[in-house]
């Protein structure tokens, strides 16, 4: 589904260069589910946006889905986007503007699905993260974790090959963060390949493997194995972004 | 398209969409009500001369002193303006071009039902037709023995008028003219029409009831005392004031008179324009500073909004928006918010222009040009949203995930 | 606190300074308009004569034929004929001063011809015009009633004339001609600063009387008479005008201005009863065919209606209105933009404890800030846009006008200067309080989550 070849990504600015990630060789097969590991600052969102197409490698080959997409258009990323990756972030960067209905309908409006066709598959999505009943709410009217799975449903709604978590539990509290891994899993289970960038040791283990990155560099850990490195929680990143 | 979403957070933004809708909207009614009044106005007034009028000098003078006789006092007048090597030719006229005030009226019979046609009288001696440059249509010019020197005593007046070409139209419409009677003054004989020359500008007067070239050469010279000499000389081209000061000073050498005027027709066209033209202008430069204002202002709103709505951008682009679907989102948003403004603006200038005009604005409104000052105004509005549109289609998607 | 919330306002003008500049430069292009177009009206609606702007009253009787044309403003109602002058001046029924006068146009020339010529525009008069109407005077003085009597060959000259002829000198006792006519300069008006020429119903605010003589010489002389005839009349008008003065107040046509000073109200009631059972005399003797009534209409009335009449100046004011609008709305909704961004930064500060008033407050002051900044560069703009009025008016009227007789029409004074700061202030405040106390208004709550 998924495979980088020794993918670098060197952020350069006027004063330093740095370097987020070096040499990295990653392959996550279809329909796995890999969470992915590291201290703050390791390249962890780094390597997740140039899985996404979000953000461009500086040096090395990216296959998605068998196809190499290194060198393509602006147009055509934001395409494979659309189609093929569905995405969930820590801050869930939903439209406030928008209801719960209209925020999962806008990935289906670029795919450029008819009405009726967005209209069944918004409905789907927003059952299957159970707040079907709640189209015309605003995001700000509801708590974290509901945003956090209208986000889920947004990122399903377009039925993408591959998710891209980006510390989907980061905001919220335990009970929350139980549910929402559990709505992964069972997504999981449909066949979708799932990345999840996380900071939870509980969370990471309940994954299929665990990628853990150091420094931008990659070391993968096979399930089974134990006694990992375990991060704390009180990370300074994390403190941040809430604010 | 995405009308549907738009509108939606158009409607939780009210506050800035109607800030963007009241702007057009007062943008569009100052526009238009300019706009067509400039339009009323120049195309009321600023109609061609019809003639030759550049390198004709018009001069105007009057007799104070009662001492002065008339007839010595424009012949010499005469004597010397042709000496000056400049003067190509001269001619006595009583009324001019662009300033005729005094109004006339025509008869084709006697009868007390007769209609009536208004028209300018412009008396010229034989050298009239050649200082204006008039071309001859039909019949043929005066000739030299048909002009009719009047005074207190004589009782001889012209039997022969020539008349302009709107004029011949007005009285005869398909019919030539050429051989007919008219009368000047239903209680004194009729003259016959000679000739048909191509009418020019008469003046403010008639003009303004929309009979702007109609008119009568009547070949008189009026050696009465207490007449005002005046004259038309063509001249030279590219003579300067110089020249008419010269005129002037040759002017003042007999005593007993004050000269009133010594100038181009050019001015003398201005001056009949001017007034309203000027006007009209000024409002015009005003509503185009307006619009300026309103574009930087839009301009300056979308780009903070889109500042704002960085992560927004960005969030649309991980789903999947390519950069001119984010161009497309701001400017049909723009045109929306744009549309509502110029609706608004159709009512409130229709209303202002209904009260204003003392209800003739049908005189006033026209469809044509509302509609093109509202594509205007959306262009404009267009373009002022086209480089913050641009902006945001930049944002990188990659904010989302940076916590910008 | 307020200090407080000073620096920062100040703070906040600093970032983004091509927005703040844009915001201050339309307030001011947006004042400067409206200041230009409501000092020109203001000074234009002068009352001349101020102080007895309510007693002086000028009559006015429609005398003209039955299919006239109603007269629905005031330039359309007609002068007074020479007989109803007469009839009215010297009636002594009614205990009251009065004064007449007509207009004409006179060449005024040296004897020797040393000095051009000039066409002058000439008030023909009585002797109490002087006093009346309070005519400033740096020589000399009026004529007497005796001169009235027995049309004296004398002169007074404005103060402009007396600089063309005299270069200014004291000119009295000295001779010059009207058209062939030697007269006697008996007075020098000073620079007399009229609003508007008043007396003979014009209300001209930038041409003025060049000469005055008295009624009786300026008959005596033939000076033409501006007239208005009956339709029936226009042929003998020209005659009328210009030589046939007995035809002339024998005649219908109308030329002559007659005033009044009738002190308080009831004294207006009785003169004006007196016109009205004068008229229905006259009707009575089959003259005025319309039955208009009458009118006694003081400077003030007069330049009232002048005023909501003038359609053109009208239209330009109401432009220059919405167009500070438009301003307005700009300015307001930029920092309005401004201060949403910075919504979760006020929620914050909420949060933290800052009550809703100061934020309020700290947005207010750099509204006002704004507006008085753009207030004072507007003020200077108008300075420089009236001048251009002026000179776009000396342009339309052909050079006829000089920048020294109008200048008064285009002058900035406290009154206005005070208008305008008071209406960029106020209106910047007033306009954007309602969508500021919503924004202040955001539950702290809800956006510390959103983001
Ligand atoms: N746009 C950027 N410009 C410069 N440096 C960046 C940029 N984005 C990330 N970095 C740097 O790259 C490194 C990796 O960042 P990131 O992938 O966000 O880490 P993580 O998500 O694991 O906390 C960090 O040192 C960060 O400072
Ligand atoms: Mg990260």
């Amino acid at each position: 589904m998924l495979r980088m070849n020794n993918v670098s990504k060197i952020f350069q600015t006027r004063m330093i260069e740095t370097h987020a990630l070096r040499d990295v060789d990653i392959h996550i097969k279809n329909g796995e589910f890999v969470s992915v590991t590291g201290p703050s600052g390791s390249g962890k969102t780094t390597f997740l946006n140039i899985a996404g197409l979000l953000e461009n490698l500086t040096k090395g080959q990216y296959f998605l889905d068998g196809q190499d997409v290194s060198q393509l258009s602006d147009n055509r990323l934001s395409e494979i986007r659309n189609e093929k990756i569905g995405f969930i972030f820590q801050s869930f960067n939903l439209l406030a503007d928008l209801s719960l209905y209209d925020n999962v309908d806008v990935p289906l409006r670029y795919r450029g699905f008819n009405k009726a066709e967005r209209k069944e598959r918004i409905e789907r999505a927003l059952e299957i993260v159970g707040l079907s009943s709640r189209h015309d709410h605003l995001p700000t009217q509801l708590s974290g974790g509901q945003q956090q799975r209208v986000a889920i449903a947004r990122a399903i709604a377009g039925e993408p090959k591959i998710i891209l978590a980006d510390e989907p539990t980061g905001n919220l509290d335990s009970l929350m963060a139980r549910q929402v891994m559990e709505l992964l899993e069972k997504i999981n289970e449909q066949g979708t390949t799932i990345v999840m960038v996380t900071h939870d040791p509980v969370l990471a283990k309940r994954a299929d493997r665990e990628i853990q990155i150091f420094d931008g560099q990659v070391n993968s850990v096979e399930r089974d194995e134990t006694d990992q490195p375990v991060q704390t929680n009180s990370d300074t990143e994390t403190a941040l972004e809430t604010a | 398209m995405e009308f549907g979403p738009i509108l939606k957070s158009l409607k939780r933004r009210k506050a800035f969409a109607s800030l963007i809708i009241l702007q057009v909207a007062i943008t569009y009614t100052v526009m238009t009500i300019s706009t067509l009044q400039t339009n009323a106005t120049l195309s009321e007034w600023n109609l061609p001369s019809g003639f030759d009028h550049e390198n004709v000098v018009a001069v105007s003078s009057q007799i104070f002193d009662e001492s002065v006789q008339s007839k010595g006092l424009v012949q010499d007048d005469i004597e010397k303006l042709s000496q000056l090597p400049q003067v190509k030719s001269i001619t006595t006229a009583e009324q001019m071009p662009f300033r005729a005030e005094r109004v006339t009226e025509l008869f084709l019979d006697t009868s007390d039902k007769a209609q009536a046609y208004q028209t300018n009288i412009f008396d010229f001696d034989i050298n009239g037709l050649e200082v204006l440059g008039i071309k001859v249509l039909q019949g043929r010019k005066f000739y030299p023995s048909e002009i009719i020197a009047i005074d207190e005593s004589s009782q001889e007046r012209p039997s022969v008028v020539m008349i302009s070409e709107q004029m011949a139209k007005a009285m005869f419409e398909e019919q030539s003219a050429i051989g007919r009677q008219i009368y000047l003054d239903q209680s004194a004989s009729p003259v016959e029409v000679i000739g048909v020359y191509s009418g020019f500008m008469n003046g403010e007067t008639l003009n303004g009831r929309g009979m702007s070239y109609r008119s009568v050469i009547r070949p008189q010279v009026a050696y009465i005392n207490g007449n005002d000499p005046s004259y038309l000389i063509r001249v030279e081209p590219g003579l300067t004031e110089a020249f008419l000061e010269q005129i002037r000073s040759e002017l003042y050498q007999a005593p007993g008179r004050f000269v009133q005027r010594v100038e181009f027709l050019t001015r003398t066209q201005k001056r009949m324009y001017d007034g309203r033209g000027s006007r009209a202008l000024l409002m015009l430069f005003i509503s185009f500073v307006l619009l300026i204002i309103t574009g930087l202002g839009i301009s300056g709103l979308i780009s903070f909004l889109v500042a704002q709505q960085k992560k927004q951008v960005g969030t649309r682009r991980a789903l999947g928006a390519k950069k001119w679907q984010v161009i497309r989102y701001y400017l049909l948003e723009n045109t929306i918010v744009t549309g509502i403004g110029l609706i608004l603006g159709v009512i409130l200038a229709l209303t202002l222009i209904i009260i204003l005009s003392n209800n003739q604005a049908s005189n006033f409104i026209s469809l044509g040009w509302m509609i093109a000052v509202g594509v205007f105004v959306w262009l404009i509005s267009l373009i002022s949203a086209l480089n913050p549109a641009f902006r945001a289609s930049k944002v990188a998607p990659a904010i989302v995930t940076r916590g910008a | 606190m307020l200090l407080y919330s000073l620096r920062l306002a100040f703070k906040n003008l600093g970032n983004r300074p091509g927005l703040t500049a844009l915001t201050i430069g339309a307030i001011a292009i947006g004042l400067a308009l409206l200041t230009t177009m409501t000092t020109m009206s203001y000074q234009s609606s002068r009352v001349p004569v101020y102080e007895k702007r309510n007693q002086l009253n000028t009559v006015l009787i429609d005398t003209r034929e039955k299919e006239a044309r109603f007269a629905d403003r005031l330039f359309r109602v007609p002068y007074l004929t020479y007989q109803d002058t007469m009839n009215l001046y010297n009636d002594k029924a009614i205990d009251a001063e009065k004064t007449y006068l007509w207009k004409s146009s006179t060449f005024l020339n040296d004897i020797d011809g040393k000095v051009h010529p000039r066409q002058t525009r000439t008030m023909a008069g009585l002797s109490n015009f002087f006093t009346l109407f309070d005519v400033p005077f740096l020589h000399g003085s009026g004529w007497s009633k005796q001169d009235d009597e027995s049309a004296s060959p004398v002169i007074v000259l404005s103060y402009k004339m007396n600089q063309h002829f005299f270069n200014g000198e004291n000119s009295v006792g000295k001779t010059l001609r009207i058209n062939s006519t030697t007269l006697t300069v008996i007075g020098v008006l000073a620079d007399w600063k009229l609003p508007a020429r008043f007396y003979d119903r014009t209300f001209s605010s930038t041409r003025f009387d060049d000469v005055f003589i008295p009624s009786s010489l300026a008959m005596n002389i033939n000076a033409p008479r501006f007239i208005r005839c009956w339709s029936k009349d226009n042929n003998l008008r020209q005659s009328y005008a210009l030589s046939d003065i007995d035809g002339l107040k024998t005649s219908e046509c109308t030329w002559m201005a007659l005033w009044v000073d009738l002190k308080d109200e009831s004294a207006k009631q009785n003169y004006e009863e007196f016109i009205n059972r004068y008229v229905n005399q006259q009707r009575s003797m089959g003259r005025i065919p319309r039955d208009d009534k009458p009118r006694i209409v003081s400077i003030k009335q007069y330049l009232d209606e002048i005023i909501t009449n003038n359609a053109t100046d009208g239209v330009f004011q109401l432009l220059a209105i919405l167009f500070f609008l438009v301003c307005l709305l700009n300015t307001v909704g930029i920092l309005l933009a401004k201060y949403m961004g910075k919504v979760p930064e006020i929620a914050l500060r909420r949060a933290l404890g800052a009550k809703k008033h100061i934020i309020l407050q700290q947005y207010l002051l750099e509204v006002s800030m704004i507006a008085l900044i753009g207030g004072v560069l507007g003020l200077g703009l108008s300075h420089f846009s009236l001048i251009g009025m002026m000179h776009i008016n000396i342009y339309q009227s052909d050079y006829t006008v000089t920048a020294e007789a109008i200048r008064h029409l285009y002058k900035l004074d406290l009154v206005m200067i005070a208008q305008a700061m008071g209406i960029a202030v106020g209106s910047a405040l007033s306009v954007s309080l309602f969508p500021v106390w919503k924004i202040c208004n955001t539950a702290p709550a809800g956006q510390l989550k959103s983001q």
